[in-house]
């Protein structure tokens, strides 16, 4: 069926499903950890309601330096990291470990930027009523960002998309391996095809998503 | 209520000293509506914004409902602040809660159970009539309507006292008289202490009791808004009344500014000075205008012939602040 052998169309499917396991999971703990961090990046730089000057240029640094590696490098570099966490350095799983600390800084920057959006006055209007500045953060920076932090996540998930396949090449599994394995190393033009094919379709239905669901967020 | 001493407020710009506010003093009485008015760049904003201590003065002193705000800790003037409710010229509505949700918000902070919120909820939102719109969003709501339900929000938690910044700038006339309307009736029925700041007039002689003109940081004038109104030469009667200069005077006549009040008519002045001082008086121009709840107006007059000498002393003794110009 479409040009790959019975074998090829089952590896097909098992990759994708590598490639989603490792991208939900990655988002998953990017979003868990990466909410928080971003909410401490918006919150402790100036001005902000919980402003610590220096735990802000600290966090800021963390991140920075997470952002600034490239994802290959990252990988490698990390590995003892994996290692320690996931008990191996190669498979899906393990694979799961560098996804999900490059994507922490990643998303926690995109939550910093949505949340430093909203409307000062509505920071205002929380005080005015009496609010603490945790009251600031739940009831008006998190709820009144939350199309923006869709959007975020949907980025987010993409970008997983693509690292997840330089995953791949280094043992992780998914559709990079496989289009790497088939495609480069055996010049099996089809199923790299097959790869791109569903890695488009990944990449649209994800956005659409997004899209979708940060539409429904927006009070209109 | 309001008691503002010696306030100060200086910004510290590079290595220059902004004065914002300097030597502000205002005692804003329980059940009044008190109107601070002033062009942009006049202080006003930082001085609302002082009261529930969104900025910190200088120096000076703000003594609220008997509590002085600028020496409270942080979980006491919380607790202060939801005794002032506050409404803005850009509402400030959770655009992701529906109107009740807005409305509930004070009443969450405070503590209140879902049960109760969701009762006094209701109970303000009739208030304000907007019971129909509880279940819609900020967006869906008319400009006057958010600013509705911002009346609401503030006034949920039967605060003592309601800040208004600027709440009627961003709305057609027709809804800010609605508005005005509107915190007239609540101050009344609620007696519920007001302190507005606004760059509009038709605000002060609407609604407001007392009356602050801020210009420069400094109140260069203050007092009753019926009392000011009825002395030509304060810049509220000047703001209010339309004003003519000495120049279209007619030589040998005699021009003056007469404030008429609600009793007092225009016609009875006019035959006083023909038939008692044989005056002959020309009607330069004026206005009667609705101040609060009273009509208040002001004349120029030019008088010529006659006794006009005694006619004037006797417009003055009748007509206390008719000044000649």
């Amino acid at each position: 069926m479409g040009g790959l052998t019975d074998r090829q169309w089952i590896l097909l499917q098992e990759a994708t499903w590598e490639t989603l396991y490792m991208v939900g999971v990655a988002t998953l703990i990017a979003v868990v950890a990466g909410l928080p961090l971003g909410v401490l990046l918006a919150t402790t730089g100036r001005g902000g309601v919980f402003q610590m000057p220096l735990l802000y240029r600290v966090l800021g640094i963390v991140v920075n330096v997470g952002r600034s590696l490239p994802f290959i490098i990252l990988m490698v570099a990390i590995m003892p990291f994996t290692r320690a966490v996931a008990g191996t350095t190669i498979g899906t799983t393990a694979a799961i470990v560098p996804l999900a600390v490059a994507s922490i800084p990643f998303f926690a920057r995109l939550v910093e930027s949505s949340l430093l959006e909203v409307d000062r006055g509505l920071i205002e209007m929380i005080q005015a009523s009496g609010g603490t500045s945790v009251d600031v953060v739940r009831k008006a920076l998190v709820p009144e960002a939350v199309p923006s932090l869709i959007r975020g996540v949907t980025v987010t998930l993409i970008n997983l998309i693509g690292y997840s396949a330089m995953a791949g090449v280094i043992g992780g599994g998914g559709l990079g391996d496989l289009a790497y394995r088939f495609g480069y190393q055996r010049f099996e033009g089809t199923v790299m095809l097959w790869t791109i094919i569903v890695l488009l379709l990944l990449v649209q239905v994800v956005q659409w998503l997004g899209d979708l669901l940060a539409r429904l967020a927006t009070r209109r | 209520m309001i008691e503002i001493t010696n306030l100060r407020k200086v910004y510290q710009a590079g290595r220059h000293e902004i004065v914002a506010l300097d030597d502000v003093s205002l005692h804003v009485g329980a059940g009044e509506i008190y109107g601070v008015i002033g062009e942009s760049g006049a202080g006003k904003s930082t001085l609302i914004r002082c009261v529930n201590a969104l900025e910190r003065p200088t120096s000076g002193t703000i003594v609220v409902d008997g509590q002085d705000i600028t020496r409270l800790p942080k979980p006491a003037l919380r607790r202060a602040r939801q005794n002032m409710g506050m409404i803005f010229q850009g509402f400030n509505l959770l655009s992701a809660r529906t109107a009740a949700q807005n409305v509930a918000l004070p009443l969450e902070i405070m503590g209140m159970s879902r049960a109760q919120r969701r009762d006094r909820v209701m109970e303000m939102l009739r208030l304000v009539g907007l019971e129909d719109r509880a279940n819609a969003f900020p967006a869906r709501l008319s400009g006057g309507q958010k600013q509705r339900v911002g009346i609401a929000r503030a006034l949920a938690g039967s605060p003592h006292v309601l800040l208004s910044d600027e709440s009627t700038s961003a709305l057609d006339p027709g809804t800010t008289s609605t508005i005005l309307d509107l915190l007239k009736s609540v101050n009344r029925q609620l007696n519920v202490t007001i302190l507005l700041i606004t760059h509009e007039m038709e605000v002060v002689k609407r609604i407001c009791d007392q009356v602050a003109v801020l210009e420069g940081g400094r109140i260069v004038e203050q007092g009753r808004v019926g009392e000011l109104a009825a002395n030509p030469t304060s810049r509220i009667a000047h703001s209010f009344f339309p004003q003519f200069t000495n120049e279209t005077r007619a030589s040998g006549s005699t021009r003056i500014v007469v404030p008429v009040g609600a009793d007092a008519d225009l016609t009875r002045i006019l035959v006083a000075l023909e038939d008692r001082y044989d005056v002959r008086t020309n009607v330069v121009g004026g206005s009667l205008e609705h101040v609060g709840d009273k009509r208040q107006g002001q004349f120029t007059l030019d008088l010529a012939n006659g006794r006009t000498a005694e006619a004037i002393q006797w417009l003055q003794a009748s007509h206390p602040g008719a000044q000649v110009l």
